[in-house]
């Protein structure tokens, strides 16, 4: 047991943190949006310096790249990268990038599908590679493009692969929230550091402490059960787990964006503030694999207690 | 970051759990009387000695004083087991988590030869001398006077919330010995037998067990000088440094999973296992478990690193109250009316209603996250 960054983990991640320093970020991801709405640029960045290759690194790993999305989603990154560097390397693939995930073939809001070249579907218990037909009704309001495509089968994983899908989308997607829940957190709590009403900061009141802190508990618990899950062998306890992550994920996620804005006030909601760029993304997240609705749970109650085989959602 | 176990910490964990299946077989579950009810009281103190003959009550103990030296890990597992169990060790997982420990410390060398052997053969009950009726979450506010007289302190106060008083025979006491200084300052510590004239023990009947809380008088009461544990005024710093690891020395979140585990049969039983609803409880109460487990862990793992607490502790209790809670209130949709007389639904109950208060509220924990983890200013 060791929960500290070893010594390639703090390296792995300083780097990261210097190439998001200059290659990611609110303003960046803004520029991005009013354009291709992928960050084609910071990708190649990635690519080059192997970070999409650390999954299947022995000196690196699972957890490792757990550590990468963490810091690209807390640096509002605009690329697809759990995908390509987590789920397509764990399910053994090799994969055209951007990849897109998804859940139905068509009438479904995903993530990055205008841009992806590959899409990873979820459905009818199997796992499939698919391909993007057409997409529709995009929109670059929830601080990634999200489009509606029409995705064609290319070939069938089986069900196994369907829960190794759901394992490391969940993986993924609480490293996504948990990131982007942190840095919506000290964003609020510089706001209500700085903001002074009734003559003292907002800060200083013991009712908006308390609610700033156990969110910060939530996001701790998610941000350590991403990387716990990713670090598990035996596929049903690892699948359990990313379950229970991803629930922890899904509460997070509405815990700050009801906290956030309600203690940011109007401000929050105007889109010249970055906090709406984090929470709306946590609100894309939430939704995926039936989140919000108790998928990840519901599933997670299922696996350790009523069926012998796991489910896929 | 590793998440695996050690070998020689799974093969403890193991062969500890063998070891307290086979003398726990006919046990399934503590009496839902409470801790300081006659039967567990009974059971804690023929089953500590049981741990004790075989080497099980104190193997995180240094060798020197009798322990194993087992890991910090070790310590945890071990925890986690008899916890999962209903910590058939009753008040005794304090003797040997903190007030053996502190004994050992700060303790003189008469205090040692006396004190660690009857705690470490299973041999005694402690409670702990915090609270007062004005001095709880602000426990330095403590009023409880001792005045150096001779050879003896005689002491003056009265404690509040004492769990196991009626049965302990010491108690680990904080009195004020300098009225004068600051509030930090002027607190020693004194380890008080329970027998001296001038102490009264008074049962506090309350709704969540039975001969859980007590009230300590303290009149007049004459503690020999030599039961003062370390200096005298210097108390505040021993027992921060102490407690610093405690917040997360009661791994609630084992027995909260296992009462989980527990439910889910249950709810199959009652053909709630294809209900969503009961689901996705089920499912949240789980991740609250492991959540809760994790940070913990986290705690643990500077205890193993012999570093300084960091605000890690207080995260991590904070968990525990939420599992807890979790775990009460889906047991309660399970077995609807039934809550109210079923053990195992109802001890939960009880558990989880005392989880935010006892050992620092929930409240300090979200106060000290957000001075120490997110610096959050005070208020002007």
């Amino acid at each position: 047991m060791d929960f500290e960054l070893n010594d390639v983990e703090r390296a792995l991640v300083d780097s990261v943190d210097d190439m998001l320093e200059k290659y990611a970020g609110a303003e960046r991801l803004r520029s991005v949006m009013n354009e291709s709405g992928y960050d084609f640029d910071l990708e190649r960045r990635l690519e080059d310096a192997g970070l999409f290759e650390l999954a299947a690194d022995l000196d690196a790993g699972p957890v490792a790249t757990v550590l990468v999305q963490e810091r690209i989603a807390a640096r509002l990154g605009a690329v697809s990268y759990g995908p390509r560097a987590l789920i397509a390397p764990m399910l053994g693939l090799d994969l055209a990038a951007p990849i897109a995930l998804a859940s139905q073939w068509s009438g479904q809001r995903v993530r990055f599908a205008a841009q992806a070249q590959t899409a990873l579907v979820l459905a009818d218990g199997h796992a499939f590679v698919a391909t993007v037909e057409k997409v529709s009704d995009e929109t670059r309001a929830f601080g990634f493009p999200v489009a509606t495509p029409e995705l064609a089968k290319k070939d069938d994983l089986g069900p196994e692969a369907a829960a190794d899908l759901t394992r490391w989308w969940r993986i993924s997607l609480t490293a996504d929230i948990a990131g982007a829940a942190r840095s919506a957190l000290w964003l609020t709590k510089k706001h209500l550091t700085d903001r002074v009403q009734f003559g003292q900061a907002l800060a200083t009141k013991q009712a908006i402490q308390h609610r700033l802190a156990a969110l910060y508990v939530q996001v701790e618990a998610a941000t350590w059960l991403a990387r716990y899950a990713a670090s598990l062998v035996d596929p049903l306890d690892a699948r359990e787990a990313a379950a229970a992550a991803a629930t922890t994920a899904v509460g997070v996620a509405h815990d700050a964006i009801w906290e956030l804005h309600q203690l940011t006030g109007a401000t929050g909601f105007t889109v010249e503030y970055d906090l709406q760029l984090m929470t709306m993304r946590m609100h894309a997240l939430r939704l995926e694999l039936s989140g919000v609705s108790g998928g990840h749970a519901r599933d997670l109650a299922r696996m350790r207690w009523f069926e012998a085989q796991p489910t896929t959602s | 970051v590793e998440f695996c176990w050690d070998e020689d910490d799974e093969r403890f964990r193991n062969d500890l759990s063998g070891f307290l299946d086979r003398e726990l077989a006919t046990i399934e579950l503590l009496p839902g009387a409470g801790p300081g009810g006659s039967e567990h009281v009974a059971l804690s103190r023929e089953f500590t000695r049981k741990l004790a003959d075989n080497n099980w009550l104190t193997p995180s103990w240094p060798t020197e004083y009798g322990g194993g030296g087992a890991t910090a890990w070790q310590h945890i597992a071990m925890s986690e087991e008899l916890w999962k169990r209903g910590e058939p060790r009753g008040p005794q997982y304090m003797n040997v988590n903190w007030i053996g420990p502190a004994i050992m410390r700060y303790g003189s060398p008469q205090q040692k030869t006396y004190h660690l052997s009857r705690i470490s053969s299973g041999d005694v009950f402690w409670c702990q001398g915090f609270s007062e009726p004005d001095a709880g979450s602000d426990l330095a506010a403590l009023r409880t006077r001792a005045v150096r007289t001779g050879d003896h302190y005689v002491v003056n106060g009265q404690k509040i919330w004492t769990s196991y008083a009626n049965e302990a025979e010491f108690c680990f006491l904080l009195v004020r010995t300098d009225a004068s200084a600051e509030r930090h300052e002027g607190i020693s510590i004194l380890l008080m037998p329970m027998d001296l004239p001038g102490v009264e023990v008074r049962d506090i009947p309350a709704i969540v067990g039975e001969h859980i809380f007590h009230e300590v008088f303290l009149q007049d009461v004459h503690i020999p000088a030599n039961c003062l544990l370390g200096e005298e005024n210097k108390g505040w710093p021993i027992i921060r440094a102490l407690l610093a690891h405690e917040r997360v020395g009661a791994p609630k979140y084992a027995r909260a999973a296992f009462v989980l585990d527990k439910l889910a049969v249950m709810a199959a039983e009652r053909g709630l296992d294809a209900d969503p609803d009961i689901g996705r409880r089920l499912g949240e109460a789980r991740a609250a478990c492991e959540a809760a487990r994790l940070l913990c862990y986290v705690a643990i793992d500077e205890r193993a690193k012999n570093k300084a607490p960091t605000v890690v502790a207080y995260p991590a209790r904070a968990a525990i109250v939420r599992a807890d809670r979790l775990v009460a209130d889906v047991a309660m949709e399970i077995v609807g009316t039934d809550a109210l007389t079923n053990g195992l639904v109802d001890d939960q109950f009880h558990t989880a209603f005392t989880a935010g208060v006892a050992t620092g509220t929930y409240e300090v924990q979200l106060e000290l996250i957000s001075r120490l983890a997110l610096n959050l200013p005070r208020s002007g």
